[in-house]
């Protein structure tokens, strides 16, 4: 066992040693076993395996969903996130909230994601009417909702000058609905969205809605450049 | 085989098993075989090789090399997704001749076929004697005008540092972004894009820049503290 792998530096048996392969076997899995990619329950049976960890180690949580890695002082949730695009214009007819099928997300219970939003408004069509829109964001009935907005004033400028409206708020299950608008000019106004989601003992998921408002007869999302991101984090 | 490892519930021969070393061998392999990280030319090869047949499962990990990615399986194939941050390092100056031209560090190599999420922060501000000017940029990759993008910054036309109506809006990608009039060193207007594009050949992001209007003798600086980054997406 005088030899060692150049990467790993896992111990390999040469013509010089005994063959015992209890203990070569033994040796080997003694630092492959350290060099793997793990896959635990929880948290919990991850500890109890890895009693002493390296840093660089990683370990999957299955009941979580989470990839983590051990930083040297602690086990943290490695940079994972999705992307989900509009996939074309979302014309909203009504005044009843109308969920967007993309920017659906699946929450597992006992976690916190932090999810953004870029959202495009299409100028509206009726010349000196302020198009506007009602966003708002549905959760698990249970879980908890931080959200903070820049969004276009619902009565913005038609030049790109535009007043601005931000905010935050905390609710739970469901925020308060935001207006946010345009005007008829050729500009696509942008707003965004933030919001952290903590869930508890179910999972779900975190739905966005559109409605128009009873100014106008209908409001378009736009589908360049309309996305929600999400990381999962904890 | 009635040993296993500490971690991965390796199993191991005993000194009591009548040790067969094809049948030790090969149930260590096996065991460890969805426990590692291996690479792949493609996302296709990934696929044929990690099948549900073969023991997919949730927490198992992959790369692929023809678009450098790193994947790990939540129930979908999820992107590690790092940004990688292109910083610009030091000013860079240009003459205030009304058009735009590339910046010499803000760009990064695309492969083909890929979709990519860039955000800049741009930190503009504006040296000479001939006053300030409205500050312009484009995202360009191929050096041609083909990203749509959405953009938060002074708006067009305000002058001052402090109190100005703000822009934000999607921008079409034939159209220079124009916002506000930046202004000395001290008072550099701060402007945040973002975009999300595909590639088809292999080719150079890039973003262009310089001031809204030609001013003799006057230039625009890029400040060093200004940033790109960027992440492949899944295609």
């Amino acid at each position: 066992m005088t030899t060692l792998s150049t990467i790993n530096g896992i111990p390999r048996p040469d013509g010089t040693d005994p063959k015992n392969l209890v203990d070569q076997f033994a040796a080997f899995d003694a630092v492959a076993d350290t060099r793997c990619a793990p896959r635990f329950f929880n948290a919990a049976a991850r500890d109890l395996a890895i009693t002493t960890p390296v840093e660089g180690m990683m370990a999957y949580l299955q009941s979580e969903a989470l990839q983590m890695y051990y930083d040297g002082t602690a086990w943290v949730v490695m940079d994972q996130y999705r992307l989900q695009k509009l996939t074309s214009n979302l014309v909203v007819t009504t005044t009843t909230q109308v969920t967007i099928p993309e920017f659906t997300i699946s929450l597992k219970a006992n976690s916190t994601y932090l999810v953004e939003y870029n959202i495009n408004l299409l100028p509206s069509p009726f010349a000196g009417v302020f198009n506007t829109a009602v966003f708002r964001l549905t959760g698990p009935d249970d879980s908890t909702l931080n959200n903070f907005f820049m969004l276009p004033s619902r009565t913005s400028g038609a030049s790109g000058n535009t007043a601005m409206q931000w905010g935050t708020s905390t609710t739970s299950g469901e925020n308060s609905a935001i207006t946010f608008g345009n005007t008829g000019s050729a500009i696509y106004q942008n707003g965004r969205w933030f919001a952290i989601v903590t869930t508890v003992g179910t999972p779900g998921s975190l739905q966005a809605s559109l409605s128009r408002s009873t100014s106008v007869t209908s409001v378009t999302m736009a589908a360049t450049q309309s996305f929600v991101r999400w990381n999962k984090l904890t | 085989m009635t040993d296993y490892s500490a971690i991965n519930g390796l199993p191991l021969p005993e000194d009591d098993d009548i040790i067969n070393f094809n049948e030790a061998f090969g149930g260590y392999a096996q065991a460890i075989d969805s426990r590692l990280h291996p690479r792949y030319s493609t996302t296709t090869d990934r696929d044929a090789a990690i099948t549900p047949a073969a023991g997919r499962t949730p927490g198992m990990q992959a790369s692929t090399g023809n678009t450098p990615q790193m994947f790990f399986d939540n129930n979908v194939w999820d992107d590690w997704g790092a940004w990688t941050y292109v910083r610009k390092g030091t000013n860079e100056a240009k003459a205030a001749t009304g058009a735009i031209a590339a910046d010499s560090a803000l760009l990064f190599g695309c492969f083909p076929n890929s979709m990519y999420e860039v955000e800049a922060v741009l930190m503009p501000f504006a040296t000479g004697t001939a006053g300030l000017t409205g500050f312009t940029f484009n995202f360009l990759y191929g050096g041609v005008k083909n990203i749509d993008r959405t953009v938060m910054g002074p708006a067009p036309g305000s002058t001052n540092y402090e109190n100005y109506a703000m822009s934000s809006r999607l921008w079409p990608a034939a159209t220079d972004t124009t916002v506000g009039h930046p202004g000395t060193a001290s008072e550099s207007i701060i402007v945040e894009a973002r975009a999300i594009f595909s590639t088809v050949a292999s080719t150079t992001f890039n973003v262009f820049w310089g001031a809204s209007t030609a001013l003799g003798g006057a230039f625009m600086t890029m400040h060093s503290a200004s940033y790109i980054r960027w992440r492949r997406l899944q295609p």
